[in-house]
């Protein structure tokens, strides 16, 4: 049985249902807004190292999910503080206390239990640090830009100095836009003494956005003068989205590191260089596919739907033939 | 110097510090992260400045760190503008993450993504660790059992005479992937561990002053 664990209306989410609906696949829903209407029990098996665990919910007409039967799980949940403030509910009541119960015990699970997991939690908070994720993705052989997290505004003056053009951008996963350090900012530069901020050599290039499916690849070319293509129509800029062939070492690199940072799925975001040189400035564990997979038809729902139906079928997911290879890169390819 | 990353409302912590002073220990707390002078080159930790008791500091001056926080809380910043805390916040527990998982001298604990001082953990996932590192756990302990703390730093134990305690705890801590733990036994099992145990009795202290003298700087 396959679990998909999230928001009924999210958009990754609706779409890796639906691609599943068409794969014919055994799934249950566990939806996040349920956590304060239901209890999860875990516990630890007598026999070495299993955990073991159900989903119990108040309302009779919602099933019961034995997490013992789930050979595969996309795990795509919101802040769990956030969707009990979109609920009304507070923290310190009952109903938002069991909600977090909730949500720890399935995150324990999750990265505990012996289903596929795409993604699993542990890995996935990786992406919570920024230059904790950019000194491993240094590792993998990528090129990553230089950075600076500092409190003093000289330190920001020698770096800006010494690069010339630098962004801006949040240290933690809080989204924040890319910003370039510009005119407007010299006055304020005395303001990092509040907290540590993160600066960025500015690397100019073309933005291509790879999501890593297993050991598959779809590689998008995002076409904007934006600093940060995501929130182009916000900069007074617009973006293009283009399906991009990506070059097989750089294919095999990226499949090699979201491998090794534990991750099933990754949204890569690399740059190339005028000199032919590969940026990599994060590695999304939680991908927003679907704003790529709507403007190129790329077909990454189905992607991760036949990674998911694979496990739960017992086939090795890495080696599976998959219906989605015509548009994909598949590890070593061109 | 040996910082102590710690909210400078835990008096343990400051016990902590008072304890170690002759070692040159000194709290790094939340007010540290908001002043002036911190500088962290990704690949070069070693290469920056940091904070510790209101002054700054170069990196290779800091001998050892022991981080006795799971994560700074918005509450501490009290000199920050109440719109800006929770940002501010998680921009600071992102950048501890980061630096201290870099950082080339001892840390006891190692952060993990999601916790500044070793894995999070629940009981039930301590109790599938233990499972996996073969270490007996009693499930049915009651409040009353006579028990027996021990404490892991490094490669040596304190706390019990049984060496199958010690080298069950030695094995947890392995498979937790902590440098310091502490774990309760019952008859022999294991009933509780933590990676952010209580550095209050003066035998564990040293135990731990001892470990940070005797480590030497990881090469990266």
């Amino acid at each position: 049985m396959i679990l998909l664990w999230g928001v009924a209306g999210d958009a990754p989410f609706d779409d890796v249902r639906n691609a599943l609906s068409t794969l014919g696949a055994d799934v249950q829903v566990h939806d996040q807004r349920l956590n304060a209407a239901c209890d999860v029990q875990l516990s630890c098996a007598p026999n070495r190292g299993r955990l073991r665990g159900t989903v119990t919910y108040d309302c009779s007409t919602q099933p019961a999910i034995s997490l013992d039967e789930v050979r595969a799980v996309y795990v795509r949940p919101y802040s769990t503080q956030e969707v009990c403030r979109a609920s009304s509910s507070s923290p310190g009541t009952p109903s938002y206390e069991r909600a977090m119960r909730s949500d720890l015990a399935l995150l324990t699970w999750a990265d505990l239990g012996d289903a596929l997991v795409v993604n699993r939690p542990a890995a996935m908070a990786a992406n919570g640090s920024k230059p904790f994720q950019l000194a491993m993705i240094a590792t993998h052989g990528f090129a990553v830009p230089d950075t600076l997290i500092t409190t003093d505004a000289d330190e920001v003056r020698a770096f800006w100095a010494q690069h010339e053009r630098l962004i801006y951008k949040s240290v933690s996963g809080v989204r924040s836009i890319v910003s370039q350090l510009g005119a407007t900012h010299v006055d304020r530069l005395d303001d990092v003494a509040s907290g540590p901020t993160q600066f960025q050599q500015y690397v100019p290039g073309v933005d291509v956005r790879v999501h890593v499916i297993g050991s598959s690849t779809f590689a998008t070319e995002a076409i904007s003068d934006a600093d940060d293509y995501r929130y182009a129509s916000r900069q007074g800029a617009d973006v293009e989205l283009e399906p991009y062939l990506l070059p097989g070492d750089e294919a095999d690199r990226c499949v090699s590191m979201v491998r090794g940072m534990g991750l099933t799925v990754g949204g890569v975001d690399l740059r190339r260089t005028s000199d032919d040189q590969w940026y990599c400035f994060e590695v999304n564990p939680s991908p927003a596919f679907s704003y790529y997979e709507r403007n190129t038809g790329q077909p990454i729902a189905l992607a991760i739907a036949e990674e998911l139906h694979n496990a739960d079928r017992g086939h090795c997911h890495a080696s599976s033939t998959c219906l989605t290879s015509d548009y994909s890169t598949k590890g070593s390819a061109s | 110097m040996i910082a102590i990353v710690a909210s400078a409302f835990d008096s343990a912590a400051s016990a902590l510090a008072t304890a170690w002073s002759a070692a040159g220990a000194e709290l790094l707390s939340a007010d540290d992260l908001c002043r002036s002078g911190w500088s962290f080159r990704v690949g070069d930790p070693d290469g920056g400045r940091a904070v510790v008791s209101g002054s700054v500091v170069d990196v290779r001056d800091i001998r050892a760190v022991v981080t006795r926080r799971p994560a700074v809380i918005s509450d501490e910043l009290v000199a920050i503008d109440d719109a800006d805390r929770a940002y501010l916040t998680a921009e600071i527990n992102a950048f501890l993450v980061a630096w201290l998982s870099a950082l080339t001298c001892p840390v006891v604990n190692r952060p993990t993504t999601t916790c500044l001082c070793g894995p999070p953990w629940s009981d039930v996932h301590w109790q599938l660790a233990a499972s996996r590192a073969d270490v007996p756990w009693h499930t049915a302990a009651t409040d009353d059992a006579d028990t027996t703390d021990v404490l892991v730093c490094g490669t040596t134990t304190i706390g019990t005479p049984r060496r199958e305690e010690s080298e069950a705890a030695l094995r947890l801590a392995a498979e937790a992937g902590v440098t310091m733990l502490a774990a309760r036994f019952i008859d022999g099992k294991m009933c509780a561990a933590t990676a952010r145990p209580a550095l209050d009795d003066p035998q564990w202290r040293e135990l731990v002053l001892d470990h940070l003298r005797s480590s030497e700087r990881v090469t990266r």
